[in-house]
């Protein structure tokens, strides 16, 4: 996990920004909760969140370093969403 | 739900506190799964500090007890409560049979969190034979919480735990079990936090027309027992 971090540093570094920093539990949990209770339902629907809001899609050809911010399309995709949830049917024996 | 605020209000150093001051979620029932260690405990806690019935899932139930004893005191001294129920997401019996005692109990929810998940896990499978973290991080909440989708009341919500891992991998529903691909630990977590979000998507196309909504969400970078799998 350390390498992880220099390696991140490093990157974050050459952009001329200052050290990852890890979140605390508290400030881990806190956009599980924004999501759960107080986000507008209409802002979080079938979104990705992060940092306590909605996550912009990053296109397929932008590079993203493991710490900037972003959604990758093809995990937004309604038609991957809808194969993704018949080959999970499939699997599992079950129909939902 | 009620309780609005500007969502620009909060940012990567806000807290569960932060985000619930003034908040009173008295009356509000709520499903986390995984609360035995890390984020899935505190979200337990801060939410039943501001007054929900928090009832957490956890594997062992002997450690998760032990790991929520602050869940607790803050659940009884705000007017809220926290219990635990047992559930296996590698085991989909296990998972089948959880479904099957809350809807026996038949409480509706209004929220829930599929907060549970592993990490970069070493090659392995499920007792369904499924890849590890596609088959517990995905498959184990797509059949929970499909099975127990009629107590989400109207208006409620899915939270499902994703990660900027996501990045890493796109599903791959022609070999999910990486039987034909070789096997890499951050591309199989990659895969499964696809799926969390992917699941997300469908679920709120499914049943917004009756207001329960989905979402994804990452939690950041933290230090936490999901990460023991990874060389220090």
């Amino acid at each position: 996990m350390e390498k992880v971090v220099n390696e991140i540093n490093q990157q974050l570094a050459a952009q001329g920004k200052g050290p990852f920093q890890w979140k605390s539990i508290p400030q881990g949990a806190a956009t599980s909760v924004w999501a759960a209770v107080l986000a507008p339902a209409d802002e979080i629907g079938a979104r990705y969140c992060e940092n306590c809001h909605v996550g912009k899609a990053v296109p397929d050809d932008t590079s993203i370093t493991a710490v900037s911010e972003g959604v990758r399309g093809y995990a937004l995709d309604a038609k991957n969403a809808e194969a993704l949830w018949k080959k999970s049917e499939e699997l599992v024996g079950e129909s939902f | 739900m009620t309780n609005i605020r500007e969502a620009t209000s909060f940012g990567a150093t806000s807290t569960t506190d932060d985000v619930l001051s003034g908040v009173n979620l008295k009356g509000k029932r709520i499903l986390v799964t995984g609360v035995s260690a890390g984020i899935g405990v505190e979200t337990a806690r801060s939410l039943a500090a501001h007054g929900a019935q928090v009832i957490g899932t956890a594997r062992d139930l002997t450690k998760a007890k032990a790991a929520t004893g602050q869940v607790r005191k803050d659940a009884a001294a705000n007017g809220g409560s926290f219990e635990l129920v047992e559930l296996d997401l590698a085991k989909l019996k296990s998972v089948r049979a959880c479904a099957d005692g809350l809807l026996a109990k038949g409480e509706a929810f209004d929220v829930v969190i599929a907060n549970a998940g592993v990490m970069a896990t070493p090659f392995g499978h499920t007792a369904d034979g499924f890849e590890t973290q596609f088959g517990t991080n995905h498959l184990g909440h797509f059949v929970l919480v499909n099975r127990i989708a009629s107590l989400i009341r109207d208006g409620g919500r899915l939270v499902n735990l994703s990660s900027a891992g996501h990045r890493y991998a796109n599903v791959d529903l022609n070999d999910p079990n990486f039987e034909h691909t070789p096997y890499e630990p951050f591309v199989a977590y990659g895969r499964s936090k696809t799926a969390n979000i992917l699941f997300a998507v469908e679920f709120d196309k499914r049943y917004r027309d009756r207001g329960v909504r989905a979402a994804a969400v990452h939690p950041g970078g933290i230090k936490t027992e999901l990460g023991r799998y990874v060389e220090p």
